[in-house]
């Protein structure tokens, strides 16, 4: 009965933190801020001070329940896919060091914020809740750090491949499961009456986490497709199934429901392809729509209002000052004791000291069990907000541009996957398409080093044409090669010989060569699409390693690029797009507003016997992912 | 033909290390490595002996290979009372065309040739389908991928290409006249060749300062006297006038016939012609 409310909820909600985004984009800060800003903007601080009757109309006080049920829903699918995101691939090798960093780094707020919340004065306490509770969430709501909001702006700035980027993710990783282990603890212990009911509550979430990592992940492990298989639907919905169910049994024990969400993310098998797959569907929906509006929730009940007088200020300045120096000593300490240098280990400590959403999600599970009072939750947004602030600008100048780039060859690129197919190997038979598919390949190279064979094959039948076009000054094609590579700045070894059959002596260099990406262009048949026949049918039909067929519109020098989530070979879409994204090209998903221009290129999946469509004028290229599953090269 | 290279071909194929050979033959190992790259000039006929007996080859095939080098035929005839006696008596007698041609009729009709001597035709190793022409790559990997393409199939293929390409022991030579040679024991079982014939020289250190253009890839070479003599048989293959020749072949059957025309004259086209 509230739809349309909540729509218009909604469209306000969107259009004010994008509005916001833009700004905080200017600034070099997360738009995850400019979110929150617009959640406080909307409520009782901003619009509700200013304009309280837009307020009133915008957010009805009948309409606050279906608001924040929406919020939740968005918060338990947010949590889901931070579980997801959480991957022990990330401490290989590092283990130690982030361990420290994360026990020192959850460990020291903890305590520092237990401590001042005990020395808080009575009126920011809430009645009738004991001392205890209300200081272990101050102390929790601390020691947080928000994963998500760390691993954006590292990979804004291009720090994850850094020693101290990786530390700090890895850290961060490590961090989350505990906070958030931690907050369902508390959570035990603050809505349980009594020592008795609290062991229970605790008791049976561990119980629980065991039945689910020892009982589900297992069966989820099952549900996922092997490498090269579609995510089925089947698998998608008994996810998200999965997800709502174990929501349910931890709000029933007493840990809030998001901790069951978490539990379920966490648990889904990394291999395969589900846990992408669910990541790549769910995630915008949940980041863009969903979470704006539990923010937006969030920032309903933030009033700023409410602090009053200076000592009010002076409590947030000191809560801020403690939060600060407790996750950033600890942190910072933890990384210096275990060998990184000052500047380094300061850079670890303003990472970790980022809390961003993750403070707001567990004040706002503080505020709805009635833990913290609304005063102090405004004071502890506002810590939230402004450690998350600081965190761009202090990074800059601890962990300088040059800083990092010095320290990047000291931890050489990790091979991505034991795989054995290397190398990109691409087929040009046309002067024209020579430009078009050597950059697209050099885009689409793994590293600089890995090698890219030009391959361009005359047919035999046609020898005597290019003996008379050599007497005239050579090979078209082999000449636009030669220029395209010149024109790429990037190493490429050209192979050209004559074939009685092209197509089978491609493929067979593609399997002599363990070619990871076999790139070739689509004959423009008269009556249009030809790729399951000639040099794509064979490529598609024998080639092992990944086959993208390039139709070509026309492309002249790659900028933008539209990948189409929605067709198949997801995985192989997903990473072919990370590394043209790498290479530097602007990459949206289908459907997304262009950047700043219409698309240079389109990617999409190969399905067989469906023809490619080719969008007007725009490039496309039709990816096929890996038949086999690349054997591991003998060491 | 570069005979050093041949040698050095010859000693990877046998599996000796260079000091291991030095050390069989009586030799430094120093003196072996100039020879091999042809800073010295080539073993005497007993020292060729010495090597053929180490290596475990026929001494014919390495005296022939010797005697090549330094144009005369003369050296290891030398190298025996009676040899000397033979060369004194002919040289003495001032032979004409006519009475040379009885003296080789007599020799042909007397002393027949082994059957080492009357192994196939190098031709017979080729096939017009493992010829590739007009190539344009600048690493021999990638011909000896283009080569293994021809040569052999699946694991076979594998193999082939793994052993071309490991380092530690040198089976690919360049074996002067801008000829590359590369051999292995995978990829076929009985000896076959691929002709790789490239357009612009490859960039590789030749003994003769002449930049390699044309590559002969050899599957399929077994250990012992057969698997040397194909390596020698190829080897003598190398000349100027068949990579000039092979620029202008259209096809694989043509190549071939240049080939033939190289081993029946011992040289391609019209001598004097360059």
């Amino acid at each position: 009965m509230h739809i349309d409310v909540l729509l218009i909820q909604i469209a306000a909600v969107l259009f004010v933190g994008r509005v916001l985004a833009r700004v905080a984009r200017r600034l070099g800060q997360p738009s995850v801020i400019a979110e929150i800003v617009a959640g406080i903007a909307l409520g009782p601080s901003l619009l509700g001070a200013i304009w309280p009757e837009a307020m009133a109309a915008l957010f009805p006080p009948d309409s606050l329940s279906l608001l924040g049920t929406v919020a939740q829903l968005g918060l338990v699918f947010f949590m889901f896919l931070v579980g997801l995101e959480f991957d022990p691939r990330l401490l290989q090798g590092r283990a130690r060091a982030a361990l420290a960093i994360s026990g020192a780094g959850i460990l020291v707020p903890l305590l520092t914020g237990v401590g001042v919340a005990l020395l808080l004065p009575a009126d920011l306490t809430m009645p009738g809740v004991p001392l205890h509770s209300f200081a272990l969430f101050v102390g929790v709501a601390m020691s947080v750090t928000a994963f998500p909001v760390l691993a954006r702006i590292l990979t804004e700035r291009q720090l994850v491949r850094t020693p101290v980027g990786a530390l700090a993710l890895a850290s961060a990783a490590v961090d989350d499961v505990s906070a958030w282990c931690l907050l369902a603890m508390v959570v035990g212990i603050a809505s349980a009456s009594g020592l008795g009911g609290a062991a229970l509550t605790l008791g049976l979430t561990v119980a629980y986490a065991a039945a689910v990592w020892f009982g589900v992940r297992p069966m989820l492990t099952r549900l996922s497709p092997r490498p090269g298989q579609e995510v089925s639907v089947d698998g998608i919905t008994i996810a998200v199934l999965a997800v709502a169910v174990s929501a349910l049994i931890t709000e029933a024990i007493g840990v809030h429901a998001l901790f069951g969400g978490f539990l379920i993310g966490a648990a889904m098998p990394r291999r395969g392809g589900l846990s992408v797959a669910l990541t790549e569907k769910m995630e915008d929906f949940v980041t863009i729509v969903l979470l704006p509006l539990f923010f937006a929730f969030s920032g309903l009940r933030t009033e700023i209002g409410l602090l009053h007088g200076v000592e009010d200020w002076l409590w947030c300045l000191v809560l801020l000052t403690v939060a600060t120096i407790g996750k950033f000593g600890g942190s910072a300490l933890a990384a210096r004791l275990s060998g990184l240098g000052v500047r380094e280990s300061a850079a670890i400590g303003v990472l970790m000291n980022t809390r961003g959403l993750m403070e707001i999600v567990v004040l706002n599970v503080g505020l709805d069990i009635g833990v913290i009072s609304p005063r102090m939750f405004t004071m502890m947004v506002l810590v939230a907000l402004v450690t998350t602030w600081i965190t761009s600008p202090l990074l800059r100048r601890l962990y300088t541009r040059e800083m990092a780039d010095a320290a990047l060859p000291l931890t050489a690129p990790p091979t991505p996957a034991p795989v054995g197919l290397r190398g990109v190997l691409v087929s040009v038979s046309d002067a024209q398409l020579a430009a078009p598919l050597t950059q697209l390949a050099a885009a689409l190279a793994e590293a600089p080093d890995e090698p890219i064979w030009v391959v361009h094959l005359r047919p035999v039948e046609r020898m005597h044409e290019y003996l008379r076009a050599d007497e005239d000054g050579g090979d078209l094609a082999i000449d636009a090669v030669e220029r395209a590579i010149t024109a790429l700045g990037r190493p490429c070894e050209v192979l050209a010989f004559s074939s009685a059959n092209p197509d089978e002596d491609f493929v067979r260099v593609a399997a002599l060569k363990g070619a990871r990406l076999v790139l070739l262009g689509a004959h423009r048949g008269t009556f249009g699409d030809e790729s399951h026949r000639g040099l794509p049918g064979a490529a598609l039909n024998h080639c092992a390693g990944t086959v993208a067929i390039y139709h070509h519109r026309g492309l002249t020098q790659l900028r933008r690029a539209q990948t189409d989530m929605m067709t198949p070979h997801h995985a192989t879409l997903v990473q072919l797009t990370s590394r043209l994204h790498k290479a530097g090209v602007k990459v949206k998903p289908m459907g997304s507003p262009p950047i700043d221009g219409p698309p240079d290129l389109l990617i999409r999946g190969h399905s067989p016997g469906d023809p490619d469509p080719v969008v007007g004028d725009v490039s496309l290229l039709v990816v096929r992912g890996p038949t086999i599953e690349p054997p591991e090269k003998a060491a | 033909m570069h005979l050093g290279a041949t040698l050095a071909l010859l000693r990877a194929h046998s599996g000796l290390s260079l000091r291991g050979l030095a050390a069989q033959v009586g030799v430094s190992a120093a003196y072996l490595s100039r020879v091999e790259h042809g800073h010295d000039p080539a073993p005497t006929g007993e020292r060729a002996v010495a090597i053929a007996d180490a290596l475990g080859l026929p001494r014919p095939l390495l005296l022939n290979l010797v005697d090549e080098a330094r144009g005369d035929g003369t050296d290891w005839l030398r190298a025996t009372p009676t040899g000397r006696r033979l060369a004194s008596a002919l040289r003495r007698r001032r032979l004409t065309e006519a009475q040379l041609a009885r003296v080789l009729a007599i020799v042909e009709r007397e002393l027949p040739l082994d059957a080492d001597e009357r192994a196939p035709s190098r031709c017979a190793l080729l096939h017009p389908s493992r010829v590739l022409l007009r190539v344009r790559a600048s690493r021999l990997e990638d011909i000896w991928t283009l080569a293994t393409m021809r040569l052999a199939e699946g694991d076979q293929a594998k193999a082939l290409l793994d052993e071309l390409g490991r380092e530690a022991q040198s089976q690919t030579a360049c074996v002067g006249a801008q000829t590359v040679l590369s051999f292995a024991r995978a990829g076929a079982d009985t000896p076959q060749a691929c002709l790789v014939h490239c357009v612009s020289p490859l960039p590789l250190q030749a003994p003769d300062a002449a930049p390699p253009r044309a590559v002969w890839v050899l599957a399929g070479i077994g250990a012992g006297a057969a698997g040397a003599d194909v390596l020698v048989r190829v080897a003598h293959l190398a000349d100027e006038g068949l990579v000039r020749a092979l620029q202008d072949a259209s096809c694989g059957a043509e190549a071939i016939t240049l080939v033939e025309q190289l081993e029946r004259q011992g040289f391609v086209g019209r001598r004097g012609v360059q």
